[in-house]
């Protein structure tokens, strides 16, 4: 879950996504123009990227991308 | 293998990491020096656990009793606090938060246009005030721009460059290493001093994922010593739903949360009767880990009763939360309630330092979260650590620069620098390794119960012996395909190397204190253990412990009397 994709239809590759995620997860993809998300296990879903995209371009959910560990029952 | 390209920059004084406490240091030290670097493996305004951090702020103004602040703090803190800093942190709190409100801060006001002052976490004389979400680390990058400031982000720093080119070091600071995340270019920093100010070991128990101890691990490697690592503790991971890791417990706790559990009873009324559900972080980890324990999970958290006007509050302050409270609309249903696991270092532990922030390498300075916050004792108040990153990342900056205007800079010494650079680029000629998310999975698998809270002597040396087994086996067969996966080998060793000196002190230290539970030895005992374990380097990452005794003559705020006193929430009755 967390980070699914950047929805490529909306992106209009300004790189706002790839300046601000504190993980460094998006990468751009310059043939195209476009941001993609490289290092999708990476997400702590933050929400900067969602917040900041001027074209509404990112689809999460907000549910943790890593296994959680629950160890007292 | 090295990559071909290399930067070297010079400076006075080189400041590691970019969150509240290195913005601080770094605007600071420019009043004393012209050429200051601020350097950061993410961007400054999004990264580090300040960018997260849940509104909550100490707030000391002048005339407040700043005796009975400094009692109820250091009794919050079980009597470890440096008080020389809790000191200095109430007395210079207010003048920080006139300048954060002059940069365009926004907080919390109350109908007068005033600060907004309320009791959240273990607060009953003392206060804390509300800022807005992320906007606070946005105006703090606005300021380290407008001082000119320059700025290395997405590069990490790796490790400390030594006068004599020896860990750990006898000779003084000379700089430090590191790489661009998304380049690899190599990065050779000269300094004639540096300021690490790169947050705790958190590792995956929050939203930020990359606070793997980095600035604690090259401070100790290059001869710093440790001090109070076994106070670290699960911390900020709530996790509701078993589905959401949420931030903003001081919040909820100011707002009146209740926690209940599969019976329908309010459990924190019988640990913490004064403060119930408004109790330590501590107390809050180990009594919901106890219910479950005690078969009386799950355990569920009440925020039906809040007003109107504290979800409209939520919005402005934790506006991260109320994306998940969309989705779950706590206002509606109880919500199951857990905490993410794993040691996190939030409470009084990191390198150790003075109330000049200089650790014991002159020209090295530490603040922040990596400083360890050594007024906070064992983790004291809600608040207490934003306020010590903006002290403790002020006086450091001022400290620093006035080291380097003192000194010539140290000789940079080139086979140091080799044999640090070998040692970074060393995962890109893995070639049939591990992946970094393999390695942090056996890491997460080792840690079990004994990694989080109730903790004993066997099943410390057990996990010992796994981080060993995992050091030895498997660290050094982890591969990086690129710049980013390099950066996450990198995190990792520094990870392991925190993780190990956490549970070095845990072993150590034979009573129960705060956040630090041994089932063997269940009661805090002020008899023999008012003292500090320290972790001092010997090279090769070896360790030699000792124990310092706390200074009663040099406490304004003391035990009453000393003796064996039972825990809040005793340990776990497993049948």
């Amino acid at each position: 879950m967390s980070i699914q994709q950047v929805d490529p239809e909306r992106c209009t590759g300004c790189g706002t996504c790839f300046d601000v995620c504190p993980m460094d997860v998006f990468r751009m993809d310059k043939e195209a123009n476009k941001a993609y998300v490289a290092y999708p296990k990476d997400c702590t879903v933050c929400f900067f990227c969602e917040t900041e995209c001027p074209a509404d371009a990112i689809i999460l959910t907000p549910e943790a991308a890593e296994k959680m560990i629950f160890p007292f029952g | 293998m090295h990559p071909t390209e290399v930067k070297t920059h010079e400076c006075d004084v080189l400041v590691i990491g970019g969150g509240l406490a290195g913005t601080w240091a770094a605007i600071r030290a420019k009043e004393f020096t012209d050429r200051v670097i601020l350097v950061d493996k993410g961007k400054i305004s999004k990264t580090g656990a300040s960018s997260f951090a849940a509104g909550a702020m100490l707030a000391p103004q002048s005339g407040d009793d700043f005796d009975g602040w400094l009692k109820e703090i250091v009794e919050r803190g079980n009597f470890l606090n440096d008080q020389e800093w809790v000191r200095a942190i109430l007395r210079e709190q207010p003048d920080i938060l006139d300048k954060l409100q002059s940069w365009g801060v926004k907080f919390e006001k109350n109908e007068q246009g005033k600060l907004l002052r309320v009791a959240g976490r273990a607060h009953i004389g003392t206060k804390i005030i509300m800022f807005h979400g992320s906007q606070f680390m946005e105006i703090m990058r606005a300021q380290v721009e407008k001082n000119g400031i320059a700025l290395a982000e997405r590069t990490m720093v790796t490790d400390l460059l030594t006068s004599d080119g020896c860990y750990p070091t006898r000779g003084r600071i000379a700089g430090a290493v590191g790489f661009n995340v998304r380049s690899a270019e190599f990065q050779i920093f000269k300094a004639k001093s540096v300021v690490i100010a790169a947050g705790g070991v958190w590792g995956d128990s929050m939203c930020v994922r990359n606070l793997t101890g980095d600035g604690i691990a090259m401070g100790f490697r290059a001869g710093c010593e440790l001090y109070g690592m076994e106070f670290a503790h699960p911390s900020d991971g709530w996790v509701f739903d078993r589905k959401y890791k949420v931030q903003g417990m001081n919040m909820w706790q100011a707002a009146g949360m209740r926690l209940i559990n599969a019976k329908g009873e309010r459990f924190m009324e019988t640990y913490v009767p004064l403060l119930k559900e408004r109790a330590q972080k501590a107390e809050l980890h180990l009594a919901v880990a106890k219910e479950y324990m005690e078969g009386r999970g799950p355990v569920y958290i009440d925020m039906r009763h809040f007003a109107p006007e504290t979800w409209e509050r939520f919005r402005r302050v934790i506006p991260n939360f109320m994306r998940v409270a969309e989705i779950l609309k706590p206002w509606k249903e109880k919500i199951q309630f857990d905490f993410g696991t794993g040691a996190v270092n939030a409470a009084a532990s990191g390198l150790k330092n003075n109330i000049f922030c200089e650790t014991g390498i002159p020209g090295l300075y530490a603040a922040g979260q990596a400083g360890g916050h050594p007024g906070h004792g064992t983790y004291s108040v809600g608040g207490f650590n934003l306020a010590s990153c903006c002290v403790g990342g002020r006086r450091a900056g001022e400290y620093a620069a006035k080291f380097s205007s003192q000194f010539e800079k140290a000789a940079v010494v080139d086979s140091q620098v080799e044999r640090l650079g070998n040692q970074i680029y060393q995962p890109l000629s893995v070639k049939d390794g591990i992946t970094s998310e393999t390695l942090n999975l056996k890491i997460k698998a080792a840690a079990g119960i004994a990694g989080s809270l109730f903790r004993n002597e066997q099943e410390i040396h057990i996990l010992l012996s796994k981080l060993n087994e995992i050091k030895s086996g498997s660290l050094h067969r982890v591969k990086a395909c690129d710049a980013h996966e390099l950066m996450r080998a990198n995190e990792l060793r520094n990870y392991l190397l925190c993780l190990e000196m956490i549970y070095t002190a845990a072993l150590e230290r034979k009573e129960s204190r705060g956040p630090h539970m041994r089932t063997d030895y269940p009661y805090r005992d002020d008899i023999d253990w008012l003292k500090q374990v320290i972790l001092q380097p010997c090279g090769e990452e070896k360790v030699v412990v000792r124990l310092k005794p706390l200074s009663l003559y040099r406490c304004s705020a003391r035990p009453e009397k000393l003796g064996k006193i039972s825990p809040a929430v005793p340990p776990p009755e497993i049948h």
